[in-house]
């Protein structure tokens, strides 16, 4: 089954592409070496210009700098690596444990079917915000794995559930019991018959959960619990627009226009019949994925 | 249905005993408490040390770490928080102080958003289709785009900066003593945090709506109303959005939880004095007893919703019973 169907209505994709290509090109546009040093089309992202703090966008710093002069188109595409990496981490990681999970609960049924919906219902209680914030406050480091790890690991109970939804369906097929009668084995029905047939679905629902890592990282940044400084991301983008908010606009609109873009190409890859490519199965008359929770 | 609520009650018992072991062995999972980093001040900043091991030994001295986390797991669920590391103050009445003020941020936010959300919801699937529905449709998308961190500085630069309507910080004025209990609430204050909390959930919340009762509107009770001859907002309200509303029960009590937990990002972000700064402050200082029983006071909140959840959807749809283990029905 081809997951991207319709290409007539590919805005969603698009957007989705050239921001994290821009993104990855960032080491290659900024200068490589140390800050300070020259090289590059742009400055390094933690380079200090104190001559130039706080300045509107110009030619010289395309969308002008920070509280102590650094180049902020610069951090912007740096930071968007480190948030793209933890939206996109949290959503595989997510669909690893949710996918295994559901679908092995799908398809073994029992025990480990009810075991698994435990699992699912504890996890859904688990604010992710409180749970990275926790993470933080245990010292589990600063950095992007962290947050990544505690958003995939309370984000995905709604992947595992449409997982085991999927499962139930494809047990209930002729090619469950041609693939049990060539001989395939419990991993191999998981790999390669179960999972591909769920595919389309869980896709969808892995665009949600990268949406929520962003929205996530865009709070827990802005409140000083992200990755830790000086690395850029663009919830600590906003932590510094914070800190000039009554001098300065640009701070704000442009790491805000980012992630505005981002959050809502991954919203709109999610929608069924939306402006995004992912098209399911879903029966007329369903209800719409939750945008994921709050 | 005594013994139904009876039984709700004492299953959600080790649920939270199990959550705050859990919380606690996870904290002291990193080598090294804060207590030690006090004791290690101690001599330059001339810290009682006897109040510091004090404060340490409330975890129950040199006991391994599974048993102190069961012990203290017991302790919060008789209500008895203990002393604060940071100033050796009951944890108990601060967060009660706090959550105050957090409730009337919340509370004000969910009213806020139920308010909207019902609105926009019927009044889309009224349209289903149509422009309204199509333009609604897009802007609950953008809503839900902009997280609450980002539409928090925005506002806070629009309506605090360039139009200085609202103050841009804190819960009062400066100097002003209380805290934002009715009393002394100011609803200036207020706004700004209250929509930050709000806005997001409601555009969730309005499509979820939105989708129940564009459901609800086929039914075939809802032609029957019609060819009565309602029409029109008794129509929705009476009929459509009552039932719509059925299967939404559960999802309106997440709500409440999770617009506690927003408010981590909105209270710190505006400086509301309330349980999610609170929870952000004790973090940064690696307060273990506030945040063990901040997270027990949001895991019984969630627990709490959610059997009130169950109830209410047993008393609002007479085809739900509600099953005792004695096969009456209550």
């Amino acid at each position: 089954m081809n997951p991207v169907r319709g290409l007539g209505r590919f805005p969603g994709i698009a957007l989705l592409c050239a921001i994290p290509a821009a993104c990855l090109l960032a080491p290659f546009l900024t200068g490589a070496g140390r800050p300070g040093m020259p090289g590059g089309l742009l400055p390094h992202p933690a380079a200090i210009d104190l001559d130039s703090i706080l300045s509107p966008p110009s030619a010289r710093h395309w969308l002008g700098t920070d509280l102590v002069g650094r180049d902020l188109l610069s951090r912007l595409l740096n930071g968007g690596r480190t948030s793209l990496t933890i939206a996109a981490g949290a959503a595989l990681l997510a669909l690893l444990i949710g996918a295994t999970l559901g679908l092995g609960a799908g398809l073994a049924g029992g025990w480990i079917d009810l075991l698994v919906g435990r699992m699912i219902e504890v996890v859904d209680c688990l604010p992710t915000l409180l749970v990275a914030l926790a993470a933080a406050g245990a010292g589990w480091g600063s950095g992007p794995v962290p947050l990544t790890l505690a958003i995939a690991l309370t984000r995905w109970g709604h992947l595992a559930r449409l997982a085991r939804v999927e499962a139930l369906r494809w047990r209930a097929t002729p090619r469950r019991d041609s693939a049990l009668a060539v001989g395939a084995g419990t991993c191999r029905l998981l790999a390669h018959h179960a999972f591909p047939a769920a595919l389309p679905i869980l896709a969808t629902a892995c665009a949600l959960v990268a949406a929520e890592a962003l929205v996530v990282e865009a709070g827990i940044g802005a409140i000083g619990f992200g990755v830790e400084p000086p690395a850029p991301t663009w919830g600590g983008l906003l932590l510094e627009a914070r800190l000039s908010i009554d001098q300065a606009w640009w701070p704000v609109v442009f790491p805000g226009v980012a992630i505005f873009v981002a959050v809502s190409a991954a919203l709109a890859l999610a929608e069924p019949g939306g402006s995004g490519g992912v098209q399911t199965a879903r029966p007329a008359g369903a209800a719409p994925p939750p945008w994921g929770s709050l | 249905m005594t013994a139904y609520l009876l039984r709700r009650v004492l299953v959600s018992i080790p649920t939270l005993a199990a959550l705050i072991t859990l919380t606690f062995l996870l904290l002291r999972s990193v080598p090294g408490d804060p207590a030690d980093a006090r004791l290690a001040e101690a001599d330059t900043a001339r810290i009682d040390r006897a109040a510091v091991e004090h404060l340490r030994s409330q975890f129950g001295g040199d006991l391994p770490p599974l048993p102190q986390a069961v012990l203290w797991a017991g302790r919060c669920l008789r209500f008895d928080f203990g002393l604060s590391f940071a100033d050796g103050a009951p944890v108990g009445a601060r967060i009660v102080r706090a959550l105050g003020a957090t409730a009337v941020l919340s509370g004000t936010a969910l009213l806020l958003m139920l308010a909207v959300s019902l609105t926009a919801g019927t009044w889309m699937a009224a349209g289903a289709g149509g422009r309204l529905d199509r333009w609604g449709g897009r802007l609950l998308l953008i809503a839900a785009s902009v997280p609450a961190s980002l539409g928090a500085v925005i506002l806070q630069r629009l309506l605090a900066v360039d139009f200085p309507l609202f103050p841009l910080h804190g819960a009062g004025p400066p100097g002003a003593a209380g805290e934002p209990f009715l009393g002394g609430l100011r609803l200036q204050y207020l706004a700004l945090p209250a929509l930050c909390v709000a806005y997001r959930g409601a555009a969730l919340y309005s499509r979820l709506v939105r989708q129940a009762v564009v459901q609800t509107l086929r039914a075939e009770f809802v032609t029957a109303a019609r060819a009565r001859g309602l029409a029109g907002p008794f129509l929705h309200l009476r009929h459509t959005l009552r039932n719509a509303l059925l299967p939404l029960i559960s999802t309106t009590a997440a709500l409440v939880p999770a617009a506690m937990a927003g408010s981590i990002v909105v209270e710190t972000i505006f400086g509301w004095p309330g349980a999610g700064r609170l929870f952000a402050d004790s973090v940064l200082g690696r307060d273990y007893p506030v945040i063990l029983a901040l997270v027990w006071a949001g895991a019984l909140l969630t627990l709490t919703s959610l059997l009130a959840a169950d109830l209410l959807l047993g008393s609002v749809d007479p085809r739900v019973r509600v099953h005792d283990p004695a096969g009456r029905q209550g």
